[in-house]
């Protein structure tokens, strides 16, 4: 992991990127108990060109200079293949701009914060996703208030007060 | 202690305390354990595949020899 996290910090250095922040369930692991997953998500501002489209290339090829390994759509680092995503939507640069400066080990890095871990997996509503908040609740491991405000925000409140019924329910 | 509570308190209790244990390891002891379990599954799933391909086989096998039974 600190292979993925410091060849992160790299890419910022070298002004590759402005910079990132560690989201999905190794995100989410810093602040609740270990979630299975089997990559690292590292979310990037990524301004879109004149035709709309957008390309990780300058970023991938980075990677790979400081040892990464393509695999399919990731770069390999030791045992972690690491997804590069684009700041998709407002809620996803919000989270990039206000993500929390952490250390993992000695390294330092960005992680989300618990209310935009809990407010993108609400977006994104799989079914792991909408456990994961459940987890954050359960585990009183989010402010509550400030959840619901970026919820409220982004129209996810009925999504949010479905989770916290359902988890308020089963006490 | 436990004589003293229930059934349903006691595992109310105990899963909240295995949920505080879990809870208060570093990120760095949290992600090593997702990379145990990634470990874990991986040889989990190497030696289903195993035994489905030696099961296929054992099938096969058997397949051939009823069909040459029918033949005789």
């Amino acid at each position: 992991m600190e292979e993925v996290l410091r060849a992160l910090n790299k890419l910022v250095e070298d002004k590759v990127v402005e910079t990132y922040a560690i989201g999905g369930a190794i995100g989410a692991s810093f602040y609740i108990a270990a979630l299975p997953t089997e990559d690292v998500d590292a979310f990037v501002f990524m301004p879109e060109s004149a035709s709309g489209l957008v390309s990780l290339d300058a970023i991938y090829s980075a990677l790979r200079s400081l040892g990464g390994v393509s695999d399919r759509e990731f770069i390999r680092f030791g045992a972690w293949p690491l997804q590069v995503l684009p700041d998709t939507t407002p809620l996803v640069a919000e989270a990039i701009r206000e993500a929390e400066v952490v250390f993992y080990g000695d390294v330092p890095t960005r992680v989300f914060s618990a209310k935009h871990l809990c407010a993108i997996a609400l977006q994104t509503g799989r079914a792991k996703d909408i456990l994961r908040v459940a987890m954050f609740l359960e585990q009183d491991a989010v402010d509550l208030e400030a959840l619901r405000l970026v919820a409220r925000g982004s129209n996810l409140e009925d999504k949010l007060a479905k989770v916290e019924a359902d988890v308020h329910g089963g006490r | 202690m436990a004589g003293a509570e229930t059934k349903v308190e006691y595992v109310i209790r105990a899963k909240a305390s295995m949920r505080e244990f879990l809870r208060s390891k570093t990120w760095v002891e949290k992600v090593e354990s997702i990379e145990r379990m990634n470990a874990a599954g991986k040889i989990a799933r190497e030696g289903m595949r195993k035994a489905l391909a030696e099961r296929g086989e054992q099938e096969q096998a058997t397949t051939k020899t009823e069909a040459g039974s029918l033949r005789g």
